[in-house]
């Protein structure tokens, strides 16, 4: 059932420049959502061969808690941003919904896959639907940040698949369960596992690889933009943590990674006090929150990598909903400066409350989601060092600083800009969605830790991983 | 350790809706004269002050000299890319001799 999610989405794909209608892709995504539901209802680790070919000879799908969480959430995403999308596009709709569908695709390739190989294939996808959706607005921008896209993207692309060439160099096989079983103390190894961070750490945007990312998430659709700093980016992030954890089955501190992540927190944090375009802000602030998830699953301990697994989502969701909210601005205003906004706040009530709610939350108040990961986060910093909780306090401390400046200017003070036009409802539902489940998350997080621990506890048990590939499945 | 989220949550909200009440209270109308509302001689006059997003913590913009790290940041592609070949040799430095 699972092949289904990504069949039906390349179908999608391939029939919405025919049919020309919205409803063909969201139709394709909504199936995938329904299908990932159901997966990650069920609850158990789920292998799919393809024709038959049994691992480690043949292709293998590998659904546990982790990865049916990350679908989840990928496919919940691409919903919600068809959704807005289906108002928030004007023109060329088909080519945009063809380009959704098979990013859509890409994504859920990816984190479901147990094959190297194929993740790189699926990768290759991704980033091909996104080059096309960054460089969708056809202006200056937009094309001038496609391109450097398109250059960056590839050489991260060539580390990867040289990464991938050695590791299959050595053992043999591309099969995930199969290389943790054989990888050794060969020093060959850690220069595989350095090409292979050293490419994904580009997708995760992680200090000094995250130099792009301000320049290419802003100047695409807001809603391509949601889904790049939220699931595409931690696409990046959950890609990392299984190469380190189920592959290399990593233990301990993992101080390269701490020091990544601190150093990408803080230089995320402070140039994003800084902006004046409110899309680039955000994008910053996707720099510095990477470098938190970052800080956390380096600490390797389980209570670092649950924080990390439940900031990963917390991520996802919190920067969809401002970028959303910000598209809804911009889509009223045709304004992404927040020089020029002001006093929004009367003319868009719901969409201010919104963004103040991803906001906070982003920030890490209560009584909102962001609070508990980023407790989490500093507990798990204290039980290691105590000064790697108060540098995680501080940037949040930057969080509010950059998102207060934002509100501020944007909803605050005189008006500068009229709304003619009433916000369609296909654009203000997913932004409700988004921010009531920050609300949800933080007043009941029971409910989201006790799947994060699940998560968690599939990532860290390799040994579970890999008798559940190789021992019959 | 994270068993008693509700009750935090729910006594954060429970001090906030108490602070509320107290500030409400402490701000009811009385039946005084209108002048012994107002302070007599202190306080400051409180001018329509509008800061610009430019201008928004440039104490902080100085200070921090972020605008050091900001030319890090060239646009250019060409910086990007040694950038990123610079972190892959960093890690491959640290995985292979650290």
């Amino acid at each position: 059932m699972i092949e289904y999610a990504i069949v039906v989405l390349l179908v999608g794909a391939f029939l919405t420049p025919v049919f020309k209608r919205s409803f063909v892709p969201l139709a394709a995504i909504l199936f995938s959502f329904l299908v990932m539901a159901s997966v990650f209802m069920q609850g158990q680790t789920v292998i799919m061969k393809f024709s038959g070919w049994s691992p480690p000879f043949g292709i293998v799908w590998v659904v546990d808690s982790f990865n049916a969480l990350m679908g989840l959430l990928v496919t919940g995403m691409a919903m919600l941003v068809a959704i807005y999308s289906t108002k928030y596009v004007r023109e060329r709709k088909s080519r945009f919904f063809t380009l959704l569908c098979l990013m859509t695709a890409g994504l859920l390739g990816v984190t479901l896959t147990g094959d190297v190989f194929n993740m790189y294939v699926f990768f290759e996808i991704l980033s091909i639907a996104c080059y096309g959706l960054v460089a969708f607005n056809t202006d200056k921008e937009a094309i001038e940040g496609a391109l450097k896209y398109i250059v960056l993207g590839p050489l991260a692309s060539s580390f990867i698949l040289l990464g991938i060439a050695m590791l299959y160099g050595l053992t043999g096989t591309l099969n995930m369960a199969d290389i943790a079983l054989k990888v050794g103390p060969d020093i060959a190894f850690n220069v595989a596992f350095g090409f292979l961070i050293g490419g994904f750490a580009l997708k995760s945007a992680i200090v000094p690889f995250h130099f792009w990312l301000p320049d290419v998430h802003p100047v695409a659709p807001s809603p391509i933009s949601a889904m790049l700093s939220g699931v595409v980016v931690g696409t990046g992030v959950y890609t990392v943590m299984r190469i380190i954890f189920t592959i290399f089955g990593f233990s301990g501190i993992m101080w390269m990674f701490v020091a990544f992540g601190v150093l990408t927190m803080i230089i995320g944090g402070i140039i994003a006090i800084v902006q004046t375009n409110v899309k680039r802000m955000i994008a910053y602030s996707t720099v510095s929150q990477s470098g938190y998830i970052f800080l956390a699953f380096g600490l390797g301990t389980h209570l670092g990598v649950s924080a990390a697994i439940f900031h990963l989502v917390n991520n996802i969701v919190i920067k969809s909903l401002l970028f959303l909210a910000a598209g809804i601005i911009i889509w009223h205003t045709g304004k992404k400066d927040m020089r020029d906004l002001g006093g929004l706040g009367k003319q868009l009530p719901l969409v201010m409350i919104c963004f103040g709610i991803g906001a906070l939350s982003i920030t890490g108040l209560p009584p909102l989601n962001g609070f508990v990961s980023k407790w989490m986060i500093y507990s798990a910093t204290w039980e290691i060092s105590p000064v790697l909780t108060a540098i995680a306090v501080i940037v949040s401390a930057m969080t509010l600083i950059y998102y207060m400046k934002a509100f501020s200017c944007v909803f605050l003070g005189h008006s500068k800009c009229e709304i003619k036009e009433k916000t369609p409802l296909a654009m203000l539902l997913p932004v409700i969605i988004l921010a009531a489940v920050c609300v949800f998350l933080g007043v009941f997080p029971q409910l989201a830790i006790g799947v994060i621990e699940r998560a968690t506890g599939a990532l860290l048990d390799q040994s579970q991983y890999i008798t559940a590939v190789l021992g019959g499945g | 350790m994270f068993e008693n989220w509700s009750h935090f949550i729910l006594a954060f909200l429970g001090f906030i809706c108490i602070g509320l009440i107290i500030y409400l209270l402490g701000n009811r109308s009385k039946k005084t004269e209108g002048w012994k509302n107002e302070p007599y001689t202190c306080g400051e006059p409180f001018p329509r002050t509008d800061v610009g997003a430019e201008n928004f913590y440039a104490a902080i913009r100085q200070n921090l000299r972020i605008d050091e790290i900001r030319k890090l940041h060239s646009g250019r592609l060409t910086d990007y890319l040694l950038w990123m070949v610079v972190g892959v040799t960093a890690i491959l430095i640290m995985v292979i001799f650290l």
